[in-house]
Formats: C-alpha cells, structure tokens, sequence
C-alpha cells in the first residue's frame, strides 16, 4: 500500500515536474521570440541563431505558447523565410494569423505553401491585403480535390493549364465519363470549390475584374470566351445565373453581384 | 430600386435547378461553336490550295 502509495506520489511528481519544464519551455520560446522580436534589423548572424533556434524550442513548447509566439511573429517584418515556411506549414490553428498577417512572407514561400499545404492554409493566404500578381496567379491555378481523387463534373481543370483547347478536350472527356450519371440533381456539373468561391468574393470585393473573369472562367472549365460573354451583360442577370449554378450560395451571390455589375439596379 | 433590392429580388428568383440547366445550354451552344470554328479551318485544309 505505502509502496503503491510513494509510487503514485512519485509519479504525480513527475508530472508536476514535467509541467514545470514545459512551462520552462514556453518560457524560452517567449523569450526567444520577444528577444528576435526587440531587433530593429537582426543581423545574419542573428536570422541564422533564430533559424537555429526557433523550431526545437517551439516543438517542444505546449499549444498555448505557440499560438503566442506565432501571433507575435505574424506582425514582425524580418522573420527568416526559413521560419515563415516552417510556421505556415503548421496546423491551421496556430498558422492562420501568420498567413493572412505576416509582412515577412516572400511570394516565393507564399506560392511554395499555396502549392504544398490544404484548402484552410490556402484560404487564410487569401485574406492577406498584400497579394502580388504571382502569388494571385498561384491562387488561380491551384487545385483543390474536395473529397477525392476523381475528377469531379465536367468543369475539371488541369492546373496552371493554360492551352484553352486542352482545357475544353479535359472539359468534354469529363462531361463524356459523366453521361451515365446525368441524372444526378447538379447534371453533371462540378460545383465550386471553397477556394474559388473565396476568390471569386475577395475579387469582386475589391474591383479587380480581370481578376474575377480568370478565376470565373477556370471555373467554367477554362471556358474564357463564355465567362467573358456572361459577365458582359451588365444587368448581372446572367452571372446571377451562372454563380448559382455553380453551387455558389445565395449570400455569396448576393455579395458578389453588385460589385461585379453595378447596373444590377437596372435592371427591369 | 436600389442595388441591394434589386440583387436580393434577382438572386431570388433564381432557382438552382433552373439556372443548372441554363448554364448547361450555354455551354452546350459554346461548344457547338467551338466544333463549328474547328470545322471550318479543317475543311479548308481539306480542300487544298485555291486554283489560280
């Protein structure tokens, strides 16, 4: 009995004293990132510590201070692009803030993470005010699957293909292999991922057309000329037509049409 | 009728099903016209160089 008895006190002790060390360890990460934080422009020698530095600390830190250390770095302008891959590939919950924030993010590491990482990770990059063209582009070309392999309807597009014909080959292959199963509620067609539809909102929320026609157009199978001819009618009846078709909600329409054709009010 | 009155009773009306069907059509008419623009080069390839 005293022996079981010493043993679970010993255990409990253990486990106090691994909690300390955590603790201990969050502790180092705090410091280590206030400490990279409080340098106006860190020297190589400095980035290179950090770099060092950073990863093992963090890995052994509990959630929490993580969560803290990365939000304090999402405002820093001069983490090494080491760091920033290394935060940005973490779980979303931890990573979201950094994504959508951090000044320090090159459009080299920015379409690395849009190519290598999942939706959630993509989609906080799409809320970054700072988008480049390039890292726009990647945006536009990524490919999601939502729930399988399978290419999914008959608006299947290879990703980054830009030869319209091979595009509308993909596009009539996809709607052959379909035929069986027309009798499905959509008929076929593919709705929009999460990723295009957060694009396509971020797009007309700020203006950029040409913009929205590219990502309208890759979702209607690449089919340019058409996406052109939709949003040309300036009533936005059409697009209307087309966004909910696409499996985009009525809100999200709603969002989306006034800013994409004003002349909606026009409209008889 | 402002924007957001005309927007709500346009997105509205639309029913899903119905609009499935209508995008369906235009693509359908598209890709009539792009077989038919394809067409048309192929056959005059077909037919050889114009007589002098």
């Amino acid at each position: 009995m005293i022996q079981s008895g010493s043993t679970a006190l010993v255990d409990r002790y253990r486990e106090l004293e691994g909690l300390k060390n955590a603790r201990k360890l969050d502790v180092v990460l705090m410091a280590t990132v206030s400490s990279f934080g409080a340098l106006e422009k860190p020297s190589d020698a400095e980035r290179r510590r950090f770099v060092e530095l950073f990863p093992p600390v963090y890995e052994a830190s509990t959630p929490e201070a993580r969560r803290q250390a990365v939000a304090a770095l999402s405002g820093h302008p001069h983490v090494p692009q080491e760091i920033c891959r290394y935060i940005g590939a973490q779980d979303i919950a931890i990573a979201a803030p950094f994504l959508a924030r951090s000044p320090a993010m090159s459009d080299e590491t920015l379409t690395t993470l849009i190519e290598t990482m999942g939706e959630e990770h993509v989609r906080a990059i799409i809320h970054r005010a700072d988008l480049s063209q390039k890292v726009i582009q990647a945006l536009i070309g990524c490919h999601r699957p939502q729930h399988s392999e399978i290419p999914q309807g008959n608006f299947e597009v290879r990703d980054g293909s830009r030869d319209e014909s091979e595009i509308l080959r993909q596009t009539l292959k996809a709607m052959a292999a379909k035929a069986g199963s027309e009798a499905e509620d959509r008929l076929g067609l593919s709705t929009l991922t999460e990723l295009q539809t957060a694009l396509l909102v971020r797009f007309a929320r700020r203006g950029e057309r040409a913009l929205f026609l590219e990502t309208f157009a890759r979702a209607l199978g690449g089919d340019r000329v058409l996406a052109t001819d939709i949003l040309s009618e300036t009533s936005g009846r059409r697009l209307g037509i087309a966004l909910i078709a696409l499996g985009m909600t009525k809100d999200d329409t709603s969002y989306v049409l006034p800013r994409i054709a004003p002349a909606i009010a026009n409209e008889k | 009728m402002s924007v957001e009155e005309a927007t709500e009773k346009l997105v509205q009306s639309l029913s899903p099903t119905a609009c499935i069907e209508e995008l369906l059509a235009w693509q359908s008419i598209r890709t009539e016209q792009q077989a038919a623009s394809e067409k048309v080069p192929r056959d005059a390839r077909r037919a050889g160089p114009p007589e002098r």
